[in-house]
């Protein structure tokens, strides 16, 4: 894209994730008036031209039209909405379509929003729905959920490299103690290594405190371009690259299954674009649905050599006042992960982060952040590179 | 408990009508309480030499030669009411859940059964079988029962769909671009990256690439009345040649023995119920090495 406009983030917003009793459009407006708040000089809602709304459906109660049910729910019937659907990448790539949009020429101001209620689904049903995003005719039929997925790589990791259960045990715990700062965040409380490891056994190698849990949840962001960021904020986050890749449906048929090809290649897409390095980048937001994503995440990313990751996480490093930050929101793992909703969180938590407005989870200096969210095992990714000025 | 047997397999619309020995010679069926709930009782020419059945058993057999044998006959052991006296006739009747009307086809297919196990392809261990016990076929019953009226949520797999795949999940069968050199499994001709002709073939064995125990609630719905009686399960990912994998539970009963890297190989077995019917596929089991042996 050579002659395009510079996109902006100007405002953020993020329902209390969790276990909650508010309907979706109760979640998703209480979102989006935050979203429309933080917006520093004042936006009429009516300012907004187009939406696009990340979810996987909620348990398909609403599978059809849901981008509708989103704007009527804060009184913006008129605007033109759809549902992005990527798995849990959805909000990840609504953000890129919005972005693309806005970059375009086509518009100049854009709503990318995510909502998910899981809770009020059945158990039985709560497993159904979190399975038909992996393959199904192949995946499923051997018996296996995304936990089981992930399941496989870790072992496989664990083969190839030597990674231990305590490193995967040890992104939970700097995970959770990132959570216990955020009051948003569906867990708030720290966890021991100890907890993590004497947790019962979900899909063997991962343990309970390996996985994430089911959240509601909603998120909004508002995206404008220069000319009008620039009337709507002092503060814009600038949206410097963003890149997305597909790959395989099951992870078993990808060429290996202890690297997620989609992540390397959406980085470098976003980072090249920024004229970037990972070493550029002050603090990231990355995909920990399970421990073992994050791990991959930082080997796939670059911010370690391929099989290092394990040992990467469990030096520090990836703390809040660590060399290389990850997650400071308390990533998916403590903060929660609304499927949708998560992919637009992780830029809600960066808009704050950039703007030195994170509080106790502050990342000191951090001017450039990088957003990670996959959909699946790997089959798709979406990574957005975030600056502002220095 | 009821030793060895042999006999003879009779089509149940026509007695007189026998279409296979029940001996090692002529054609290699068995029967067998399985490991594993859902798959307690099967027929697999390339693994089993002998009978052993009890009352009640279920039977579902299967052949590489035919698409739909499997999971449409049940058997029953017991005097046959015509025909051939004796007490271990197997009685192959057409399976209820079956609506297309082509149980016939299938029943009479299994008379295409024939012996293809390679020479020297080990059998499992004796101590690896649960015998029959009556207790267990009640539980059994009750939950097929349950597996069969379930109602598929949302995207189920139709049967259309699963009926077209079946020869890819039953033998594996995995192509091989002429040009590119591509592999895909399921297979696909032409091929899915260049659009030349493929070569496809069948495989019987692996090796393992990883793997998994689900414990409760980490598996998909479809799987849960197999928890309930059998608890965890293990999930293996294979690798069948280069650059081609398969995913597949394991019928091993202990996940402590694997190892990535050992040899294993396909066997037939039940995998869930949907729309009243049973739907087969393959599994895999560990095998020793012949060094091993």
């Amino acid at each position: 894209l050579t002659n395009t406009r510079r996109v902006a983030v100007v405002g953020a917003g993020m329902s209390p994730f969790g276990d909650r009793k508010e309907t979706a459009r109760q979640l998703f407006s209480t979102a989006v008036q935050e979203c429309l708040q933080s917006v520093d000089n004042g936006i009429e809602p009516n300012e907004i031209q187009e939406a696009w709304i990340g979810s996987v459906a909620m348990g398909g109660h609403q599978l059809g039209n849901l981008g509708t049910l989103a704007v009527e729910s804060i009184g913006l019937e008129h605007v033109p909405a759809r549902r992005v659907e990527n798995a849990c990448a959805s909000s990840g790539y609504a953000l890129r379509d919005a972005y693309l949009a806005i970059r375009s020429g086509a518009i100049d101001i854009a709503l990318v929003g995510g909502v998910e209620k899981m809770n009020d689904l059945s158990r039985p049903h709560q497993r159904y729905w979190l399975g038909v995003s992996g393959d199904t005719e192949w995946e499923r039929t051997a018996g296996l959920t995304f936990a089981g997925v992930y399941a496989l790589m870790a072992r496989r990791h664990m083969h190839e490299y030597g990674t231990t259960q305590e490193q995967l045990a040890a992104v939970a715990v700097k995970n959770h103690a990132n959570g216990a700062h955020n009051p948003k965040a569906q867990f708030q409380k720290p966890i021991t290594l100890e907890k993590a490891l004497g947790s019962a056994t979900v899909c063997a190698p991962l343990k309970l405190f390996d996985c994430c849990s089911t959240t509601d949840g909603a998120t909004a962001l508002v995206l404008a371009s220069e000319e009008h960021a620039r009337r709507l904020t002092d503060a814009p986050v600038w949206i410097t690259g963003s890149g997305a890749s597909s790959d395989g449906l099951a992870a078993f048929r990808r060429e290996s299954m202890t690297r997620i090809e989609a992540t390397t290649r959406a980085a470098q897409a976003a980072l090249g674009q920024a004229r970037r390095s990972i070493k550029d980048v002050h603090v990231a937001e990355v995909h920990d649905c399970f421990t073992i994503a994050e791990i991959l995440a930082l080997e796939d990313l670059g911010y370690c050599k391929k099989g290092e990751g394990g040992s990467y996480a469990a030096s520090g490093a990836t703390a809040r006042d660590g060399k290389t930050p990850i997650n400071p929101s308390g990533g998916l793992k403590a903060k929660g992960h609304p499927l949708g909703a998560t992919g637009a969180g992780q830029a809600y938590e960066l808009f704050h982060q950039l703007r030195g407005e994170a509080g106790p989870r502050q990342v000191s200096g951090a001017q450039r952040g990088l957003t990670h969210n996959v959909g699946g095992s790997g089959a798709s990714c979406a990574v957005h590179v975030f600056e502002v000025a220095p | 408990m009821m030793g060895t047997a042999h006999g003879s397999l009779f089509l149940a619309s026509d007695p007189k009508h026998r279409i296979a020995n029940l001996d090692e010679d002529e054609a290699t069926l068995a029967v067998e309480a399985g490991q594993r709930a859902l798959a307690h009782a099967w027929i697999d020419p390339l693994t089993i030499r002998s009978l052993e059945v009890g009352p009640g058993t279920e039977v579902a057999a299967w052949s590489s030669h035919v698409k739909i044998a499997l999971g449409l006959g049940n058997a029953v052991v017991g005097p046959a009411t015509s025909g051939p006296p004796g007490p271990n006739v197997l009685r192959i009747e057409s399976n209820a859940g079956r609506s297309d009307g082509r149980s016939a086809d299938a029943i009479a297919s299994i008379g295409l059964l024939t012996p293809n196990a390679k020479p020297g392809t080990p059998t499992p261990s004796p101590s690896r079988r649960r015998p029959v016990d009556a207790n267990h076929v009640v539980r059994l019953r009750e939950s097929e029962a349950r597996c069969l009226a379930q109602v598929p949520m949302g995207a189920s797999i139709s049967r259309q769909a699963w009926e077209a795949s079946l020869d890819a999940r039953y033998r594996l069968l995995v192509s091989t671009c002429t040009s590119c050199k591509a592999t895909r499994q399921p297979p696909l001709d032409p091929c899915h990256r260049c659009g030349q002709p493929t070569t496809i073939r069948a495989h019987d064995e692996g090796t393992l690439h990883t793997w998994t125990t689900i414990a409760k609630g980490g598996g998909p719905t479809e799987f849960d009345e197999w928890q309930a009686l059998d608890g965890d399960y293990v999930v293996a990912v294979v690798d069948l040649a280069p650059g081609v994998r398969v995913a597949g539970m394991m019928v091993d009963p202990d996940p402590a023995s694997l190892r990535i890297g050992q040899r294993v190989r396909r066997v037939f077995r039940r995998l869930y119920a949907q729309e009243g019917a049973w739907r087969y596929g393959t599994k895999f089991q560990s095998i020793e090495t012949t060094a091993d042996r």
